[in-house]
């Protein structure tokens, strides 16, 4: 039991604390409507650090998720697209994700450069690639289909909320029941002792990269359909909030922890915490401020945590 | 044996640690330099060597002279720093409060020697992952700066413009930044005892500790070392703008890691060091200077910064893979 | 000295002379390491006191201690690869001039340093560059440069070959002669009869002994660490080897060009002997396949294996355990069932299921007796022992039939090893096969049913180990020229 608890991510015992806080303050922030509203801004981020867990717990990170959902959200609002079915474009978009998580795992793995320089570098090309693909000018073209992902309900739970559960449970199945977790962890522990076990060590951290780079081309999507128009511009925040998320969900730099259940949670106090800030006027500065600590304290507690 | 005992003077010290010891890549990127000038003497010759586009380039490229050595400590003290560009961000919004010369200019080095104390102590006492910690302090920091100075404007200590703008005994005032920054980094490192323990500490801490190196503290003051270059990297730029900017520091936190890997500065600590940085952004410098030059669109520029990147670090390869 | 509610030392006494050398032996987890970092400032002691010249001392920090005096040679080497020789020597103590560091000073101290211990090194050489035996006598000169009075040496012959062992003796034998004392931790009972002076016997943190080596046995110090007798070491041998498990021949890989050519029989264990880096390493990495092989055949129960990579030769039934168990063999943050596994599921796809094999792994605990509540517990809580059986647990899960196993028992003490023989010879039955490299003579003769002697990267000798001797074994794994001179 005692094993349990200290377990649980810290993204578990914030979220009861901001409920808790919320109850008593500004009670109808727990209302459902607005639950589901959250939720429908969560699932995006959500997505995206799912994504991050699979590369964090293989002892890498993924600083091109920004740039590839600012590139999805061209590719999905670009006029070329029009006589296109819109099932066809969201196929394009995730293949661009797919490519970009295999020049990430390949130059990560092959050429065995830091995972934080290769990523920055994808990074700058995706975005200048980006700039020239759309001129300069993002289009605002997007299928109907698309906004439906973004902002669509199915009753009152919305489209996104269900997809970005959908990929909580494939990001689960994958690091808790198929060998591939099995493998990235190990790989995240340690490497050396990973291929000394016969672990195929460069294609699990290859698979990793992959699927960050399909998680922050999906979540890319979701983010397009939310927003609506193209913009040069979009995502870039998610690099930070979807590490914190991360962070928040128990996984630890170094590798060898993590998991989907926990990046969850964190997003969902990433973004209620926000979202709170919101409703009592706090402004961007400030919201800076507050998910700087807010990374800070769980990656010193969880730390502290785990040295005793 | 006694044909192998030489005296070694602190040039050929210099020269050895920085070709042979410790900074192995940095005859490679002063390769590569070189390479570059002699390009751009064919392809560019009149445009690029002349006296306005290279005193230009000493204004441009003081402030990532500035943060890049500063990166390169931490990187040396096995540390990163994403937290440099909120820091020459936050230093920019304090030079331009409405306070006076005597206040603000100390507050904004305290402010920054602060960061870095942070930074460090996350980093080493609490053991968080230096990523991750300048990652959080970098939003905090970022968060600050925009409170302080919500858009750009105010203005700037009289001083600081002086010391920023026009020349100096015929050559660019940045001139003289560049030099003296790399100047007293490169004492720092090859010439004073604190330099042989950063080695030590970035190597191999514990080791270092059991020499009875305070370990510990090395790695610390490398944070504070880096933002007070940031610092003083986001004056630079207060005074040459004449006023202030939230946002002047947000590209060059990512260019100085480029500026120092380009140089041969490995991420994993202890092998590097700044005369392989100076190389290092010189040749992001001049690379840019001469895309410019030769009227290469600015969105190729992103694509060639992003290969540049990835280059260098392929370059400059280590055993294992990942962070 | 207490770890959280673990106390690991309780009364410890222990007296040093000048110009002596004092032995200081006892089980792994008896305490040895703790009281050498006491004594050496890197623990702080709850209670009792440190008296150096009848002085009492309070250490704060490694520095402290090195101030006083007191000079350690740890098995971790604390120099670093990337300084010279004379940079090292003075690290945390070098000699300024202002704030300028002074290398000519400490350049001349150096070579004045190396010269009194009578050492041919160069001071301006990279350490990364020497061999181990040079490293480790440049941490000696460390402690000269520093003028300690007490040496303090932490299993120093660990990382050894034998002739660097005796320039280590001599090494110690001058240090007294001038007057230094010195203490000598190991757990090799030849080693310490053969320098010390005096033998200080610790059980579970606690003081057993003190006695003068010239009045005890070897029989007697194993008694005092352990009770039990040094026959009952090693288990017996195989009674009749089954048909040939795994054969090579005239296999010859990129870093190893000697062919070799050479066979293991079901339930055999087979020893690789040698001097320090004679190609044992390179040997077993070209049959776990980390070293590409150019040309020659290896066949495991008769079937040729054609795989070129290790994860192929794995796949065939071929287990590697790496000598570092931290660096290569644990995954220190996962749990033992997570540790057990990964060779047993490393050939399976990437996207299959996870198999169920909580049942196979309680098995193999329970066959190994390791020692921990349940498969869940992390086995960075384990002691070094235990870890040592999850590594080979790992290869039983993983049905291996043939276990290259290096240095099964470094830095393991007296007990431990003898759980580590048994468990290696519980892996061959069942018609398995064991190749086993080892710096310790008579570890392999105990151990082995069969030995091979490596020399240069080949193979010179082969010798039943029941009847094989130490002098014997040292004389063909010596150079052609140095065993004609002996």
């Amino acid at each position: 039991m005692k094993r349990f608890l200290l377990s649980l991510p810290p993204a578990f015992w914030g979220l009861i604390a901001v409920c808790v806080f919320a109850a008593f303050t500004q009670p109808q922030f727990l209302s459902l409507p607005f639950l589901m509203i959250l939720l429908r801004q969560a699932a995006p981020l959500g997505i995206v650090a799912l994504g991050q867990t699979f590369v964090v717990a293989n002892r890498s990170l993924d600083l091109s998720v920004g740039a590839t959902i600012a590139f999805v959200n061209l590719i999905v609002a670009h006029a070329m697209w029009n006589g296109y079915p819109p099932a066809f474009v969201i196929a394009v978009a995730l293949c661009v994700g797919l490519v970009i998580g295999l020049v990430n795992g390949l130059l990560v793995t092959v050429l065995r450069a830091s995972a934080v320089v290769v990523t920055l570098g994808t990074a700058a090309v995706i975005t200048g690639i980006g700039f020239l693909y759309s001129g300069g000018a993002p289009g605002s073209s997007m299928a109907e289909l698309v906004k439906w992902l973004g902002r669509g309900r199915i009753g009152v739970v919305p489209v996104s909320g269900l997809a970005c559960l959908a990929f909580g449970i494939l990001a689960w199945i994958l690091l808790r029941r198929l060998t591939l977790g099995r493998y990235i962890f190990a790989a995240g522990d340690n490497p050396s002792a990973a291929s000394y076990s016969g672990i195929p060590v460069n294609t699990t951290l290859l698979l990793s990269h992959l699927l960050s780079g399909l998680f922050a081309a999906s979540g890319g999507v979701l983010l397009s359909g939310l927003v609506g128009v193209g913009s040069l511009n979009l995502g870039a925040d998610y690099v930070l909030s979807s590490i914190a998320a991360v962070i928040l969900g128990g996984a630890v730099f170094g590798g060898g922890a993590g998991s989907a259940v926990g990046t969850m949670l964190g997003t969902a106090l990433l973004v209620m915490v926000l979202n709170l800030l919101t409703v009592f006027g706090v402004d961007q500065p400030g919201k800076l401020i507050v998910q700087g600590l807010v990374i800070a304290v769980a990656a010193i507690i969880y730390q502290q945590g785990r040295r005793g | 044996m006694e044909s192998k005992t030489r005296r070694r003077g602190i040039a050929v010290r210099i020269l050895e640690d920085a070709f042979w010891f410790r900074q192995r890549g940095a005859a490679l990127s002063y390769a590569i330099l070189a390479a570059m000038l002699l390009i751009l003497a064919i392809v560019v010759p009149q445009t690029f060597y002349s006296a306005t586009n290279l005193s230009n380039l000493a204004s441009q490229l003081a402030p990532l002279f500035l943060v890049s050595l500063g990166q390169t400590f931490v990187l040396l003290g096995a540390g990163f720093d994403l937290s440099v560009g909120a820091v020459i961000s936050l230093s920019s919004a304090i030079l331009t409060l409405d306070l006076a010369d005597p206040v603000k200019i100390p507050l904004a080095f305290a402010a920054a020697g602060s960061v870095g104390l942070v930074n460090g102590w996350g980093c080493v006492y609490l053991r968080v992952h230096p990523i991750i910690m300048t990652l959080a302090t970098s939003s905090v920091v970022q968060g600050v700066a925009l409170l302080l100075l919500p858009t750009p404007g105010g203005i700037a200590p009289r001083i600081l413009v002086q010391m920023a703008s026009g020349t100096f005994l015929g050559l660019p005032v940045g001139f003289y930044w560049i030099v003296g920054a790399s100047a007293a980094a490169i004492w720092l490192v090859h010439g004073a005892t604190y330099g042989i323990r950063l080695y030590a500490t970035g190597q191999n801490p514990q080791a270092a500790w059991m020499s009875g190196i305070r370990a510990p503290r090395i790695r610390v003051s490398t944070y504070v070392i880096s933002a007070l270059m940031a610092a003083l990297a986001g004056a630079y730029l207060t005074g040459r703008l004449a006023s202030g900017d939230p946002n002047v520091g947000s590209a060059l936190g990512l260019d100085s890691v480029l500026g120092a890997a380009l140089g041969g500065t490995l991420l994993s600590g202890g092998v590097g060091g700044p005369i392989g940085t100076v190389a290092g952004v010189l040749i992001i410098g001049i690379l840019n200077n001469g895309l410019n030059l030769a009227g290469v669109s600015p969105y190729y520029q992103f694509i060639v910064k992003g290969s540049m990147l990835v280059l260098a670090v392929s370059l400059f390869r280590r055993k294992e893979a990942g962070l | 000295m207490s770890f959280g509610a673990v106390q690991a030392l309780k009364a410890m006494q222990l007296v040093g002379h000048a110009g002596k050398v004092h032995a200081v032996m006892g089980e792994n987890g008896a305490g040895k390491s703790t009281l050498m970092k006491l004594l050496s400032g890197v623990y702080r002691p709850d209670s009792g006191t440190i008296r150096l010249n009848g002085e009492v001392m309070s250490f704060d920090h490694p520095r402290d201690a090195q101030d006083a005096g007191i000079s350690t040679i740890f098995q971790e080497f604390s120099l670093l690869p990337n300084l010279s020789v004379a940079e090292n020597l003075f690290l945390g103590r070098e000699v300024e001039n202002g704030r300028t560091l002074s290398a000519g000073a400490m350049r001349r101290r150096t070579v004045e340093a190396l010269a009194e211990l009578d050492l041919r090194i160069d001071p301006d050489r990279r350490v990364g560059s020497l061999s181990v035996g040079q490293q480790q006598m440049v941490e000696i000169a460390k402690g000269v440069v520093a003028d300690a009075s007490v040496f303090i040496f932490d299993e120093p012959t660990a990382a050894l070959a034998s002739h660097e062992v005796e320039t280590l003796f001599a090494l110690i034998r001058r240090l007294t002669a001038r007057g230094k004392c010195v203490f000598y931790i190991s757990h090799r009972l030849s080693e310490v009869f053969a320098i010390c002076d005096d033998v200080t016997i610790m059980k579970d943190g606690a003081f057993v002994l003190r006695v003068p080596t010239a009045e005890t046995t070897v029989d007697e110090v194993i008694r005092g660490m352990v009770g039990r007798p040094i026959e009952e070491l090693f288990e017996s041998r195989a009674e009749a080897l089954g048909p040939i498990l795994l054969a090579s021949e005239a296999l010859v890989g990129e870093r190893a060009p000697a062919p070799l050519s050479l066979r293991i029989h079901e339930g055999e264990i087979v020893g690789i002997a040698g001097l320090e880096g004679q190609g044992q390493q390179q040997l077993m990495r070209l049959i776990a396949g980390f070293d590409p092989v150019r040309s020659g055949t290896l066949e495991l129960a008769g079937r040729p294996i054609g795989g070129r990579t290790a994860r192929q030769r794995m796949a065939a039934g071929i287990g590697f355990v790496p000598e570092s168990r931290k660096d290569d063999g644990l995954f220190l943050s996962l749990d033992i069932g997570a540790n057990m596994t990964t060779a047993a599921i490393a050939r399976r796809p990437l996207l299959s299921w996870v198999p169920h094999l909580g049942a196979r792994i309680a098995d193999v605990m329970k066959r190994l007796a390791v020692k921990a509540p349940d498969a869940k517990t992390p086995v960075v809580d384990l002691s070094g022992g235990n870890q040592q059986k999850v590594v080979l647990g790992r290869w039983l899960l993983a049905g291996a039939r043939v276990l290259l196993c290096e240095e099964p028992t470094r830095g393991v003490d007296v007990g431990a090893k003898r759980e580590i023989y048994r468990q290696l010879r519980e892996f061959t039955r069942e018609g398995r096969g064991i190749l086993v490299t080892s710096r310790e003579l008579p570890e392999l003769i105990g151990l082995c049913d069969r030995l091979l002697v490596i020399r240069n990267g080949a193979i010179v000798a082969e010798m039943d180990a029941r009847d094989a001797t130490e002098d014997e074994l040292l004389r063909s794994a010596l150079p052609a020229v140095e065993s004609e001179a002996a």
